[in-house]
């Protein structure tokens, strides 16, 4: 693992979209919730995400030596600012426990019955402690060997799902209230895009920092594009009922897909594309916590604690999240209030500061973790 | 040294193996569910539970290349409790990802669709692509009827399927759309209905796969003929009419001609004129002649659009009545036109929805048929003197 390796521009791209590409089509929460009008609360959801995030790649470019760890420290004074990442540690926990649920939950329904759920979770622990451990680098060049993998799928899928479309599933428009539609776009912006906000830590790793708005605005616009598309496929191919009756209604669409009469089971293709985009899920939250980790309680070599680390996100997971509804009602009742703080409210207060503040000393600032 | 702890530790990935799974299932020990059939008793209250299996695999290896078939049943109180009384008379583990069709008896149908629906959509081992029929009377007397080819009921009744295109009196649905329209409290629908008849080369009975099912609020209302199938066809999603293949015979002049349609388009608009709901169905289609029973000039161009207009007529005359029959009859909006106002009149949907039972019989439909002949085939006409 080298601790100072720089990714480019594309490889952090990547890493963002199929960071947000994981398990965002696997419930379409949302989609149920707002149906044909759930477009609006995705356009909300990723306009104030790529808005968030803005205002930490505005900070980053104040401070361009500096972690976003270390200007945190520089903006909200020391202690402060251990207190701003402790609520991005615990942030990051309930996400990355909810993401290791979600992957064993679709498991042991669809495919696995037998299987006890702490299996499957101690197998991704296993895998992304691994990954975790050789680094980002590694992480981002491999993302960009399975990018086009999930691209030649996608495809595949989408053209056979397609063709079960007879009617504008997305219509009549406009027919939810407007609480209705903030509200979706809340649950949006909590799930899946806003979750984007901790790769505001790793900005300083990435090598143009002065293209690096594009380099995340692309691929979460992007993202967004997917999961719209992918309601669209689910309602148009499933119909508005069986898509809302369905525990993964993206899988069941792609039940549908054949080739000729006896070729099916295609729905491997969205299996694999799921375990895949959610294991890197996983992996970007035990990395980016190991630098916040690190940062906080002054580790210098943070590779001693990547097991340690990943074995606290296994036993979050293990105890939280027991039945699969208590996951949805996560999601829909106390993630989208939960999640402002460090989604919305830190990054304004941080912009704020750095506005208010000189961005002075930042140069002969000395870095005191060398991982961030 | 190392080298043999790791090829010790590569060597131990083996026993992960699937063959080493104390979970492993001999071949010769599972029986393949190809259908199911499902009965209700309404006075007990009790399910009864039907597979029709194939024997992958037989002991002894005599019957080497061939496939035996396996009814067995089990009851129960509950569709999932007669399922699993069924294993006490299975000898075989029963393997249902292959289980193609569920026929599900009339009773069931009328009085516990419901419980049928929930089980076939939250099975995970239930694909949504399979085919769902209701049958005349009890589904297990249906599996029990042997095929008149001699081949599996399974691979028979998946043939009839295929062959609806090709005739379009029968119609059958698969669990997707079942599952997504049986909660609607505006529109019914329609899946294919299947009974036995003699057969006329041999001593036994066998599947009739013609006509329709029609359910409304979540349970079955009453039978439809084939030659309403055929309308339910031709106004349905694309993918039901885009390879549809219908014969009809054309009385014109004093001539029988039997003609093919394919259908070219078929539209349905809704519209509100002055405050009331009208529907209007477009329908063309492409002839083919199939035979006729006396000497036309067909290479007269006017005798062709007589023709064309008289075959529209009639197709037209026949869509209309099997319409009044939804309407007047029936009741039941199979034909989904609640769906076209929910979608493009949603304000005017929200006034009519109240009374939407009251309102759907007296909605005027206009049918407008239109029929091009375009194939002749490989005569125009005989040459009679």
């Amino acid at each position: 693992m080298t601790s100072q390796e720089k990714i480019s521009n594309k490889q952090f791209g990547s890493l963002v979209f199929s960071f947000l590409s994981g398990f965002s089509t696997l419930f379409l929460i949302e989609a149920k919730l707002i149906k044909q009008d759930v477009w609006m609360s995705y356009l909300l959801g990723i306009t104030v995400s790529i808005g968030m995030l803005w205002l930490f790649v505005y900070a980053q470019k104040q401070y361009p030596h500096l972690s976003m760890a270390e200007i945190f420290d520089e903006l909200l004074g020391k202690w402060f600012a251990k207190l701003a990442l402790c609520l991005y540690l615990v942030y990051m926990l309930e996400t990355g426990g909810a993401a290791y649920r979600a992957l064993s939950f679709f498991y042991t329904t669809a495919i696995l019955p037998n299987t006890p759920n702490i299996v499957l979770m101690f197998l991704i622990f296993l895998c992304t402690a691994y990954a975790v451990y050789l680094g980002l680098g590694t992480l981002a060049r491999s993302i960009q060997v399975i990018l086009p993998f999930f691209i030649v799928a996608i495809v595949i899928v989408s053209f056979f799902i397609v063709r079960e479309i007879d009617t504008n599933p997305f219509l009549p428009q406009f027919q939810s209230r407007a609480s209705e539609i903030v509200f979706g776009g809340m649950v949006t912006l909590a799930f899946p895009f806003g979750k984007a906000i901790i790769f505001g830590f790793i900005l300083s790793r990435v090598k143009n920092v002065k293209k690096i708005f594009s380099s995340t605005a692309i691929p979460m616009a992007l993202s967004g594009l997917y999961l719209l598309a992918v309601t669209y496929m689910v309602f148009g191919s499933l119909g508005f009922n069986l898509s809302h009756a369905a525990t993964f209604p993206y899988f069941s669409a792609a039940q549908l897909v054949r080739f000729g009469e006896y070729m099916e089971r295609i729905e491997i293709f969205v299996i694999s594309i799921w375990t895949v985009f959610t294991l890197f899920e996983i992996i970007v939250i035990q990395y980016i916590f190991m630098l916040v980790a690190g940062h906080v309680f002054r580790i210098k070599e943070t590779r001693f604690f990547v097991f340690p680390i990943c074995l606290l996100f296994f036993a979050i997971a293990h105890k939280s999240f027991i039945r699969m509804m208590d996951l949805s009602l996560y999601i829909l009742g106390i993630y989208p209030i939960s999640s402002l703080l460090p989604i919305v409210i830190i990054p304004v207060l941080i912009a704020f500061l750095t506005l208010v503040k000189k961005p002075r000393g930042a140069k002969k600032s000395v870095k005191i973790n060398p991982v961030g | 040294m190392n080298s043999i702890k790791k090829l010790l530790i590569a060597f131990s990935l083996l026993s992960l193996l699937a063959g080493c799974s104390p979970d492993v299932r001999e071949i010769s020990d599972t029986a393949l569910v190809m259908s199911i059939g499902v009965d209700y008793d309404k006075e007990n209250k009790k399910y009864t539970f039907t597979t029709y299996c194939i024997l992958p695999a037989m002991p002894g290896g005599d019957k080497t290349g061939k496939l035996s078939e396996w009814v067995a049943s089990g009851s129960g109180e509950s569709f999932l409790d007669a399922a699993k009384n069924l294993r006490s008379r299975a000898g075989k583990s029963l393997i249902f990802q292959h289980a193609k069709f569920f026929i599900v008896g009339e009773e069931a149908a009328r009085y516990s669709f419901y419980e049928i629906v929930d089980f076939l959509s939250r099975n995970r081992q239930i694909r949504i692509t399979s085919y769902l029929i209701v049958s005349e009377g009890k589904a297990a007397d249906k599996l029990q009827v042997k095929s008149d080819s001699g081949d599996l009921i399974s691979n028979e009744l998946l043939g009839k399927v295929r062959n609806e295109k090709e005739w379009g009196k029968s119609i059958t649905m698969i669990i997707r759309d079942i599952v997504n329209l049986f909660p609607s409290q505006y529109r019914g629908y329609v899946t294919s209905r299947l009974s036995t008849a003699q057969s006329k080369s041999k001593p036994h009975e066998i599947l009739i796969l013609k006509g329709g099912a029609v359910f409304y609020k979540g349970k079955f209302i009453d039978w439809l003929d084939g030659n309403d199938t055929i309308t339910v066809h031709l106004l349905s999603k694309k993918s039901r009419w885009k390879e549809l293949e219908i014969a009809e015979v054309i009385h014109f002049q004093s001539l029988k001609l039997s003609v093919f349609y394919h259908v070219s388009n078929s539209v349905i608009h809704s519209s509100f004129v002055q405050g009331t709901p009208k529907m209007n169905i477009d329908i063309q289609l492409n002839a083919t002649m199939g035979n006729m029973d006396h000497n036309l000039n067909l290479n007269r161009r006017e005798v062709i659009l007589q023709l064309e207009q008289a075959a529209a007529r009639q197709m037209a005359a026949k869509i209309q009545k099997s319409i009044d029959h939804f309407q007047k009859g029936l009741k039941v909006d199979v034909l989904g036109f609640s769906d076209r106002f929910i979608q493009y009149h949603p304000k005017g949907w929200t006034m009519l929805k109240k009374d939407w039972d009251a309102v759907y019989p007296t909605i005027p439909v206009q049918v407008h048929v239109s029929v091009k002949i375009e194939q002749l085939g490989m005569i125009q006409s005989m040459g009679v003197e």
